[in-house]
């Protein structure tokens, strides 16, 4: 500014004291002014449109006056000051001029270069003060326009004294039909005595500001629609006057969402208030902060208030609760849900035991942190007791399965036993129909032999030796068919209660001769009053003929048997190929034994299974019949007993006899006594 | 023993064991033997012969043995004449078993050896 001249238009009909200006100007050295000069007023009217910074007009312009320039520079809007001079001294004037827009009023006579230069300051200055101003209302003014609020001012009796588009087109008016009405216009009848009040109390001072509205009060349009609306209100004063100033907000928008919201959450409160499940959610710190109703009546609470800030802990015992707390941290430290959980737990109200299905989902914060944890918990109960019922009756059916297997698989063995004992019998049955058969012609081949035997002459010692091998034959033939014959006796014993000891020591009496011929020496070890046994005498001591004759013959050169007696208290059921299973020994039952142990050859192993069978023997052919062991086994199995051999591990063979003892006398248990080396 | 040989009379069926029974026995020359193989000819033959003893056998057609020793001791003439049994329907052990005896009667199992009939017979020989 300070290097730039400012541009003066004189307006003056008078060279002269144009001149006389310019000059006052130079001489006082200030040559900041550029001075043109306008001598008429056409002139003048065609200048006000350039660029001037201010305009010295003179009253008095031919037939025009300072009026008219000014009035034609108000329509132009001419945007520099004018200061009108005047040789006329008449106050009424000034007045006129500054109302037509003069910036000021100089009387000629008065004017000095310092009082027009300050004059030319002054109006420049309060020009552009002028215009600072018009620029900050326009820049107000398009705000307010373009805001999409209704910005309403209103005097102090409440009539609406300015209105912009937002207003406009928020109630439909245009201007010239709400201005000057009462700002209550344009709020629902319903709510507009509560916009009266408020605004009544803002008038009287009482507050500067306020704020209106919570979705409550209403605007209503030009048409009649009515929407919701907030209003802030403020007021001021100018000079004496108040005004009120309505900042409207159309909150129709608004309001939907927080319905919609609103309904959102009835919704999802109505959900989960609904599930049969237990929902609840729980801080980091394990604290409840949302329980649905299935979740407060499974914890035994009327309101959520019971629980909220509560922690498992509060709720349940000790142990429950920790091991609550453990779950709960495992799935907030790997931010990994837990689902489905099966867990028994307690009923809180009424103390039962139950089981949850549980599923725990880390709750995430907006800055994806786990804040928490959302809980569904469903209650399992009925359908573990199923589970535990069906495992149950699983472990029954299994075990029924297995036994009904087992007993399956015993009912077939011991249908092979039948079979085998079947087939036996049968051939028993067919040997004696044989064997009778055979008797009579054995006979005569006996009684012809031992004919021919007496009748040769002494020296056909040849014919002699003949007819004595054919008497040994028949001798024994008959022998095989006694043998079979014994093995079909029907199922008939003599049973009465004897000492086995007394048996043994019959059939050894009978033995004594064959015993010594054979070089057996017998070790006896038997029991001190052993039970007594039932049994038929004679058949017995044929057993034990056969099985001494075993001996004999396992030990040809020789050798000793010991035999053993005692009594003892059956284990297990002795299982005996061929044995009836009723006869069989049972647990618990005291029975009788009786072992008589050779030192001769044993038995082939492969040949263990078939020594029962008849005809069966490992005897060089003539020495036995096949059918001592098959006819010995028979008796013993008719006792109801058990015989069984077994190889010793030392050599030769040990047959096991077993009885059961008689039942008055099974609670005696007799252990050995040694009285060794007895010969026969 | 009596100079004289004792009278025994044999039935059974069989020809040849009778037959056979006859010579083993006269070859001891103890016995008179008779053989008889029709069962209903026994009382005949016994009051024709008078043995001293009488061997029966058990299993014969038309009579059995034991029917036949039911008549011998129904017959005042012949109650008195010992009978005994030889058979194979009885078992070795089954008459040891019973001493010898079953149903009053003496019974020997076949095959029976010369010496154990003669041993037999004359245990029943009534001297």
């Amino acid at each position: 500014m300070e290097h730039k001249k400012i541009k003066v238009l004189m307006v003056d009909d008078n060279r002269d004291y144009f001149i006389l200006i310019q000059r006052m100007f130079e001489a006082t050295d200030r040559r900041r002014f550029d001075f043109s000069w306008a001598p008429t007023y056409e002139v003048a009217v065609g200048e006000l449109s350039n660029p001037y910074d201010v305009a010295l007009l003179d009253f008095r312009l031919g037939g025009y006056t300072g009026m008219d320039v000014l009035r034609e520079a108000q329509k132009l809007a001419c945007a520099f000051p004018i200061i009108v001079m005047t040789g006329m001294a008449d106050p009424s004037l000034d007045q006129q001029v500054v109302a037509a827009g003069a910036a000021d009023f100089l009387p000629k006579d008065e004017i000095t270069a310092a009082l027009l230069e300050r004059s030319i300051y002054h109006a420049i200055e309060r020009v552009k003060a002028q215009e600072a101003l018009r620029e900050s209302e326009l820049k107000f003014r398009s705000i307010t326009e373009a805001a999409a609020e209704g910005i309403i001012a209103a005097d102090a009796d409440g009539k609406i004294v300015s209105w912009n588009t937002g207003a406009r087109v928020m109630f439909g008016y245009t201007a010239g039909e709400i201005l000057g009405k009462p700002i209550t216009e344009l709020i629902a009848s319903r709510t507009r005595e509560q916009v009266r009040a408020e605004m009544e109390q803002l008038l009287s001072g009482m507050s500067a500001s306020l704020v209106l509205g919570t979705g409550q009060l209403m605007g209503v349009s030009a048409g009649g629609s009515e929407f919701p609306v907030e209003i802030s209100i403020s007021t001021w004063l100018v000079g004496e006057s108040r005004f009120v100033g309505l900042v409207i907000r159309d909150i129709t928008q608004r309001v939907l969402a927080e319905n919609r919201l609103a309904e959102e959450r009835n919704l999802l409160k109505s959900i989960i208030d609904n599930l049969p499940d237990h929902v609840y959610v729980k801080d980091l710190q394990g604290r409840y902060i949302v329980n649905n109703a299935a979740h407060l009546a499974f914890i035994g609470a009327t309101d959520p208030s019971e629980i909220i800030g509560k922690t498992a802990f509060d709720l349940y015992p000790p142990d429950l609760a920790a091991r609550t707390q453990m779950d709960d941290l495992a799935v907030i430290r790997a931010n990994r849900p837990s689902l489905e959980r099966e867990e028994p737990t307690v009923d809180r109200p009424h103390g039962e035991h139950v089981w949850l299905s549980t599923s725990k989902i880390p709750l995430m914060n907006t800055d994806s942190r786990v804040a928490g944890l959302v809980c569904l918990s469903r209650d399992i109960t009925t359908r573990k007791q199923a589970e535990f019922a069906r495992e149950e009756s699983e472990q029954a059916l299994r075990k029924a399965v297995d036994d009904l297997r087992r007993s399956n698989s015993e009912l077939r063995e011991t249908q092979m036993m039948l079979i085998h004992a079947e087939k036996l019998e049968s051939l028993g049955r067919l040997s004696a129909g044989i064997a009778h058969e055979v008797k009579n012609p054995l006979n005569q081949l006996l009684l012809g032999t031992e004919f021919l035997q007496h009748a040769i002459p002494k020296e056909q010692e040849t014919w002699a030796e003949v007819l004595t091998d054919m008497r040994g034959a028949i001798i024994r033939m008959d022998r095989i068919l006694r043998g079979m014959l014994e093995y079909s006796v029907p199922n008939e014993l003599d049973l009465k209660a004897a000492d086995l000891n007394e048996t043994l020591e019959g059939a050894l009496m009978l033995l004594r001769l064959e015993l010594m011929k054979s070089h057996i020496t017998i070790e006896k070890s038997l029991g001190d009053g052993l039970p007594k046994v039932e049994l038929d005498h004679t058949k017995i001591e044929q057993v034990l003929i056969n099985l001494f004759g075993n001996a004999m013959h396992a030990m040809p050169e020789g050798g000793k048997v010991i035999v053993r007696t005692y009594s003892e208290i059956s284990v297990a059921g002795e299982r005996d190929e061929g044995a009836k299973r009723n006869e069989r020994l049972r647990a618990g039952d005291t029975i009788v034994v009786m072992e008589l142990s050779d030192s001769g050859h044993g038995i082939p192993e492969e040949k263990l299974a078939k020594i029962f069978d008849p005809f069966f023997t490992t005897k060089p052919t003539g020495k036995g019949t096949g059918l001592g062991l098959t006819v010995s086994k028979k008796i013993i199995e008719l006792h109801g007993g058990t015989l069984q051999l077994v190889n010793r591990p030392e050599g030769g063979v040990t047959a096991r006899i077993g009885f059961k003892a008689c039942p008055e006398d099974s609670a005696r248990v007799a252990t050995p006594v040694d009285t060794h080396g007895q010969a026969a | 023993m009596s100079a004289e040989r004792s009278r025994i009379l044999i039935v059974d069926d069989e020809k040849v064991t009778t037959r056979l029974l006859r010579m083993t026995l006269e070859q001891t020359a103890k016995y008179e033997v008779r053989e008889v193989n029709d069962s209903t000819l026994v009382l005949q033959a016994a009051h024709a012969f008078r043995p001293d003893l009488i061997v029966l056998d058990v299993i014969m057609p038309d009579k059995d043995g034991g029917d036949v020793a039911a008549e011998l001791k129904d017959d005042p003439m012949l109650s008195k004449i010992p009978v005994v049994f030889l058979t194979a329907t009885v078992r070795k052990s089954e008459v040891d078993a019973r001493g010898g005896v079953m149903g009053g009667y003496p019974f020997l199992a076949k095959p029976a050896s010369t010496a154990a009939i003669v041993e037999f017979i004359e245990k029943h020989l009534g001297h």
